[in-house]
């Protein structure tokens, strides 16, 4: 006999979003140091892409991922979880931040000599907005999930060839691309994604 | 194959068959495997729900971003960024407190120093007024100029400047009220605010409010000197200096 599935269900999807307004709420009250660490392993991924991507510069981009976090040390008081995530407050910030930069003097200095990339439009900005948050939901999987997921949806590898690539018993990769892409829908639903 | 077997969470004790639905989705499954999946799913409700609920998964990851790799120093840079402005805000809430403090002390023509040089005795005069020219030590060229009047709330000055070397990073100018008695180790002096340049050295109608009478106080002298940001007292360079009511 074989055994069926359980469909898969989230454990608990508010659990990111109220852990977050926790951590905003600890640097309001003041105990901003273990918050700010931890929110910058959380968002400045999708912060520096946002500030990459807006401005088309690294050195911009550091810019904008400095001064978000120092926006929401002043204003983590203002936060009121029942309107919104934490990550949808960072990338307003961010996205304000990005805006005030580009404004810079200096900005359009640099930006006149570099790389920029077209100015991205509202509807493009949720595009951009999705593209870093499934990266983000990407990246906090662990790196054995991940690699089997990227090697599948980008490389376009079966799961024996994806095994060979790994040297990896096939059972293993099966395992593996069962419970990441699961673990996937767990972090985009963390994320408001409706999966 | 059956759909009355005992619910799962860990792979242990899970039918590799229902495990290749991911691949499934993924399209991921070996010819062989799809084939044998694809039978397996004609009896097996469950892999078809788990079907439903993992394909936008898969669409989802279609549209992630490029890998993003942070700069090496990034981290240490934010967090110092924002160490720095809780710095900032302590202690201009400090001298905000401070000043407060030395005003109250001021009316209450309580003066630092030993005797009573810089009397806060309110104008007797209806609605008095006074202009001070003020001039940079030596050879400097930076000038500025404050027109006080006296309100029922205290005396307002508007200062202006121009000429004065921009400022570094935490630094701003302070205006003072010295006592003729002001001497270095001897300090007789009251601040009376804080104020920032432009690019071009330049402050127009910087408004502060004294409750030092600038109209009968005799030998008054009003300093403007240049101060780092953490200090409330007076430590920077004189940058600007005149007599109140000479």
């Amino acid at each position: 006999m074989t055994v069926p599935l359980t469909v898969v269900s989230d454990d608990d999807p508010g659990r990111l979003a109220r852990e977050e307004a926790r951590l905003v709420a600890q640097i309001a009250a003041g105990d901003h140091e273990p918050a700010v660490a931890e929110l910058y392993r959380r968002y400045a991924g999708r912060l520096y892409g946002l500030g990459l991507r807006l401005l088309g510069d690294a050195g911009l981009a550091e810019d904008v991922v400095q001064e978000s976090f120092v926006r929401l040390w002043r204003t983590a008081g203002r936060f009121d979880p029942s309107r919104g995530s934490v990550g949808a407050y960072m990338f307003v910030i961010g996205r304000s931040v990005a805006a005030d930069v580009r404004k810079r003097p200096s900005s359009r200095v640099l930006a006149s000599g570099a790389e920029v990339p077209e100015p991205v439009a509202e509807d493009g900005l949720d595009q951009l907005t999705d593209a870093l948050v499934v990266r983000e939901a990407l990246d906090s999987l662990s790196e054995a999930h991940r690699q089997v997921l990227v090697l599948a949806y980008q490389g376009g590898l079966t799961q024996s060839q994806i095994a060979q690539r790994l040297d990896l018993p096939l059972g293993t990769v099966k395992t593996r691309m069962f419970h990441g892409l699961r673990a996937m829908r767990a972090a985009l639903a963390e994320r408001d994604f409706s999966v | 194959m059956s759909d009355g077997g005992p619910r799962v969470g860990g792979s242990a004790d899970l039918d590799p068959v229902h495990q290749d639905v991911a691949a499934w989705v993924m399209g991921a499954l070996d010819p062989e495997d799809r084939a044998t999946f694809a039978i397996h799913l004609e009896t097996c409700s469950s892999c078809r729900e788990e079907i439903r609920v993992l394909q936008p998964v898969r669409g989802w990851l279609g549209v992630a971003a490029p890998p993003i790799e942070l700069p090496p120093g990034l981290r240490a840079k934010t967090v110092q960024a924002v160490e720095q402005a809780v710095e900032r805000a302590a202690a201009l809430d400090h001298r905000r407190r401070l000043r407060v403090r030395l005003l109250a002390a001021a009316a209450a023509v309580v003066l630092i120093g030993t005797g009573a040089a810089v009397t806060a005795v309110r104008a007797r005069d209806p609605r008095p007024s006074v202009t001070i020219a003020l001039r940079a030590p030596g050879t400097g060229t930076a000038h500025g100029q404050a027109v006080g009047h006296d309100t029922a709330a205290g005396w307002s000055v508007a200062l202006s400047v121009g000429g004065l070397p921009p400022l570094a990073e935490g630094e701003h100018y302070e205006c003072w009220y010295a006592g003729a008695d002001n001497a270095p180790g001897h300090p007789d002096l009251v601040s009376a605010g804080s104020f920032e340049v432009g690019p071009d050295g330049s402050a127009t109608e910087v408004q502060m409010w004294t409750v030092v009478d600038l109209k009968h106080q005799k030998g008054l002298t009003m300093l403007i000197t240049r101060e780092p940001d953490t200090n409330p007292a007076l430590t920077g360079p004189l940058v600007l200096s005149g007599p109140v009511n000479a």
